[in-house]
């Protein structure tokens, strides 16, 4: 497990490329929140969460990814058990409940690693079959129940998130592009009786981004995102000097708002880092996929690559005015415990995979 | 076994989507940042150019004694406020709900309320926060906190001349000074509000620092009164013991400064707190010495014996003649003890508050000349006392169709007419200080803040009586008190002075037992430094004024003497009869 030959192929570059991630979303962290006294040690919270989350992909990437995949069934079992829990306290409570414990962890973060896992041993197993409708039909009911209930939490922006997570991976499985176009078809068709079951919130957010001018007191933080991120220009006010961010104009700053933070301070420049780092970050992820024979490791690797292009695409998209606002985190950079320990598990997958693919032409 | 083509090319199809949707980012920052800064920075600019107008409250004038000591002052307060659409969750409600309820003396529930609507931008959790718990919330550092600075009125002696000062309203009209000083002088103390223009910060509110113009506001005026503490503090102390003592439902002292007219100290108890005027009783603002009427009673014998005298009706040692009953009008006039007192000089008319020959007297002087002087010492019409409320009360003349001869003979002993115990003691001042009204003040001095000041000149409005006249007054009060009013005697000094016990006016009549008294006098009476009107309302141990208020005024008068310093009357004497030798000595 600890051999030398194993460790051998552990992808350094992926490794240098999220420290780098890390250490940018370490310091912006910190000039985000230095104006604020009860947020002012938080970088260091982050710094913490960040070397405890390395430790963990360590730990997850000396076991042989295998041994995950023998755990699909109890791993999904335990996530879709953890919601329904949540979801009977969040009855009781009223209103959002995504945490389970003093805020430290959310099972909803933990529920995409795992259904990437139980998709990708579901997917391997039909290996060459996907192209059947039958098959696609299953996969879509093993995502939709945690779908549905982190969904009812109300957590829509994690659902559709594991949506797409789906949709990726099946793609890359095999599955038929006329499928697909079947099932989005029919999705059209019933989704308005999806608008129905939405959230005031939730209907307010999207009919906010179909309509910017109808309540401009929501519209504020989208507003001053763009504010800032403008105001950056190429260079940027520079580091811990953006008056949008250190004013206080952005709101969550720290948070769903730090890409802006970036883009006031350090400019497009910093903007153009921060994509390069997850391009490249996407890049050798998809790499390990591209090289693995085996189904199971290269669905992992393509859900992991899938998750945090997602999501890193989705929260740029909200801070730049292209899709309605939603409380992703930017995987890696925003502060947020259980969303960094998420994404460092995932990469940890990653390296297992990497560390171990078949290559059958040397042995 | 290799990677099957079928696999690399369906990497190949992710990566180009992936790779699309990075472009679309990449392109939409290129916009924003590079090609087209314009459109998001307009959103920043919006409003007024991006400004916003600010009204720069200027600082209300502060209030001192005439020895400086603080009588009003300003306190900044903060109002605290939070967003509630900018809490995360419910958790972090709780926390901020749990750090900062005991903070603002609140129960965290109660927070946990006002918080809960969590999409309003702003709610108001208290009002009214001192500026240390204020600096201790602000060191919590909350992002969702708003500390607004508000400027609150108070008042550190509490209730001490609270009727005098009066008190600040504030509402979302603003400020507003309401009764008394407050009342009067609002447009000296408001000072002038300056103006800016500056860019706001993300509530909407300007930035100090980036303000684009800027008027500064014009300060209020400081003022100071004529009152000093001391004296002040004496006769609300007394006043207290003397309601507490006679168990009268209320009670007023002013104490004046007869040459000048200067309030030295005016109080009227009960008195309300004006730092929580919100908690009082609209009734209780009204000031009972300018603002209410009572019948003065024989206090106004005075009046009509100075006004014969004056008008050479009779002489200061003229002999009359008291039969114990006279019918004036058709009315039966009685003494106070229905007693018949035979030949009688005037002292003892005075001095046992004789109605039959007050009323003779009247008569004698006619209601034309009667009334004359009665408008000449200040009755029916204000002092012009520099107090926010001042009523005038008034009497019926010759020229009302309701008046008969009757209200004469009662008028001569001051019933059926209505004044204010600060006219009273303003007319009484004047047969102190040799015949003239003065027109009584508060406020010495209005001082602005470049160390300029504008002090109040004594003003007299008319000359009542002679200079002559008002002595022989003085000379028959003297012996009034010495021979028939024991108790408002002061050890070491003369007084003259007039006690008065009039009957309540109820619906439909008098009171048949209820009675306001009143002691006025002023000492030393040869040249007085003060005179001072004690009224009691409803006193139960004793009816008259010479019983129970008369001992109220000795007991002040004795203080005051010690407090102005003003030397017994033996060694005044020495001093103006004889060498400057002596005036060395001390």
């Amino acid at each position: 497990m600890f051999s030398r030959r194993t460790w051998r192929n552990f992808d350094i570059v992926l490794l240098v490329t999220v420290l780098l991630l890390l250490v940018y979303g370490t310091a912006m962290v910190g000039s985000a929140t230095q104006g604020a006294e009860d947020l002012r040690n938080l970088w260091q919270r982050h710094a913490i969460n960040a070397v405890s989350g390395l430790v963990l992909m360590l730990l997850v990437a000396a076991i042989d990814y295998r041994f995950y995949e023998s755990l699909d069934r109890l791993l999904y079992i335990l996530i879709v058990a953890s919601l329904l829990v949540l979801l009977a306290l969040g009855e009781v409570t009223q209103g959002v409940q995504r945490w389970i414990g003093a805020n430290a962890i959310q099972p909803s973060e933990l529920a995409k690693v795992v259904v990437i896992l139980g998709l990708a041993k579901l997917l391997a197993d039909r290996d060459g079959q996907m192209d059947r409708m039958r098959n696609l039909l299953v996969s879509l009911g093993y995502v939709l129940v945690p779908m549905m209930l982190i969904y009812l939490q109300p957590n829509l922006s994690t659902a559709v998130t594991i949506g797409l997570i789906w949709l990726m991976m099946v793609l890359m499985a095999g599955a038929r592009l006329l499928h697909l176009a079947v099932l989005a078809l029919g999705g059209i068709i019933i989704s308005p009786l999806f608008w129905l079951t939405l959230k005031e919130y939730m209907r307010d957010r999207i009919l906010l981004f179909l309509n910017p001018a109808s309540n401009p007191d929501t519209y504020y933080n989208v507003q001053q995102a763009l504010i800032s991120i403008g105001s950056g220009g190429l260079l940027g006010k520079g580091f811990a000097s953006g008056t949008q961010s250190q004013l206080r104009f952005l709101r969550v700053r720290h948070t769903d708002y730090i890409f802006s933070v970036i883009g006031e301070e350090l400019g497009l420049v910093g903007a153009l880092v921060l994509l390069g780092l997850f391009t490249l970050l996407i890049w050798r992820v998809l790499r390990v996929a591209a090289m693995v024979n085996d189904p199971f490791g290269r669905l992992v690797c393509v859900g992991v690559a899938s998750i945090i292009f997602i999501q890193a695409a989705i929260n740029i998209g909200v801070n730049l005015g292209l899709l309605p606002v939603t409380g992703l985190p930017l995987p890696f950079v925003s502060y947020g415990g259980s969303s960094l320990w998420t994404f460092l598990i995932a990469l940890g997958l990653v390296e297992s995979v990497a560390m171990r693919y078949k290559k059958l032409d040397f042995e | 076994m290799a990677v099957s083509r079928e696999t690399r090319l369906r990497v190949l199809i992710v990566m180009a989507l992936l790779a699309i949707a990075l472009l679309v980012l990449m392109g939409q920052l290129l916009r924003w940042q590079v090609f087209d800064r314009a459109t998001p920075l307009a959103y920043a600019k919006r409003g007024e150019g991006g400004q916003v107008q600010e009204t720069l409250e200027p600082r209300r004038g502060l209030i001192f004694d005439r020895d400086g000591i603080l009588l009003a002052s300003n306190l900044t307060t903060y109002s605290v406020g939070a967003s509630p659409n900018a809490m995360p969750d419910e958790a972090y409600r709780r926390r901020f709900a749990e750090k900062i309820a005991p903070l603002l003396g609140q129960d965290p529930a109660a927070v946990m309320e006002k918080i809960a609507d969590t999409t309003r931008v702003y709610v108001r959790l208290e009002d009214h926060v001192s500026q240390a718990t204020a600096r201790e919330i602000a060191d919590l550092g909350y992002l969702i906190v708003t500390l607004e600075e508000r400027s609150q009125r108070i008042y550190p002696r509490g209730t001490l001349a609270a009727h005098l000062l009066g008190f600040v309203t504030s509402d979302l009209a603003g400020y507003r000074g309401s009764y008394g000083v407050e009342g009067f002088y609002e447009s000296v103390l408001r000072g002038k509000p300056g103006s800016g223009v500056a860019e706001p910060d993300p509530w909407g509110k300007p930035i100090p620092v980036a303000r684009a113009q800027y008027t500064p506001p014009e300060d209020g005026k400081n003022l100071y009164l004529s009152v000093r503490y001391t004296v002040q503090h004496i006769i609300e102390r007394e006043l207290a013991q003397a309601l507490e003592d006679s168990g009268a439902e209320s009670g007023t002292v002013v104490v004046l400064q007869p040459h000048t007219g200067a309030i030295l100290a005016m109080a009227s108890l009960p008195a309300y707190d004006p730092n929580r005027y919100a908690q009082e009783t609209y009734e209780s603002f009204i000031d009972p010495a300018i603002s209410k009427v009572y019948e003065p009673g024989s206090v106004i014998k005075v009046v009509t014996v100075a006004a014969a005298l004056d008008s050479g009706v009779i002489s200061p040692d003229e002999i009359l003649y008291d039969p114990g009953a006279i019918e004036v009008g058709g009315s039966p006039i009685y003494n106070p003890d229905k007693q018949a007192y035979g030949q009688v000089d005037l002292t003892t008319v005075l001095g046992k508050s004789l109605n039959v020959e007050v009323a003779q007297i009247a008569v004698r002087l006619g209601p034309e000349r009667f009334y004359h002087y009665l408008r000449r010492f200040g009755f029916g019409s204000a002092t012009g006392v520099d107090l926010a409320g001042e009523v005038t009360g008034g009497f019926k003349t010759p020229d009302d169709p309701e008046w008969s001869e009757s209200d004469l003979g009662r008028n001569s002993f001051g019933q059926a007419m209505a004044a204010t115990p600060l006219q009273v003691a303003v007319a009484l001042a004047s047969i102190a200080n040799g015949g003239l009204l003065m027109k009584p003040y508060v406020v010495q001095a209005i001082a602005d803040n470049n160390g300029h000041s504008v002090t109040t000149a004594s003003k007299p409005i008319r000359r009542t009586v002679t200079a002559q006249t008002a002595h022989a007054v003085t000379r028959i009060l003297e012996k009034a008190v010495e021979q028939d009013t024991s108790l408002a005697q002061v050890p070491g000094y003369r007084v003259a002075g007039k006690s008065g016990t009039a009957q309540v006016y109820v619906a439909g009549g008098y009171h048949p037992t209820a009675t306001i008294a009143s002691f006025a006098g002023y000492l030393p009476s040869n040249d007085p430094a003060v005179l001072i009107l004690v009224v009691l309302r409803r006193p139960q141990t004793s009816p008259w004024g010479s019983q129970v208020a008369a001992p109220v005024f000795a007991r002040i008068a004795k203080q005051l003497m010690v407090l102005l310093d003003v030397p017994p009357d033996v060694v005044r004497e020495r001093v103006t009869s004889s060498s400057t030798a002596v005036v060395v000595q001390w």
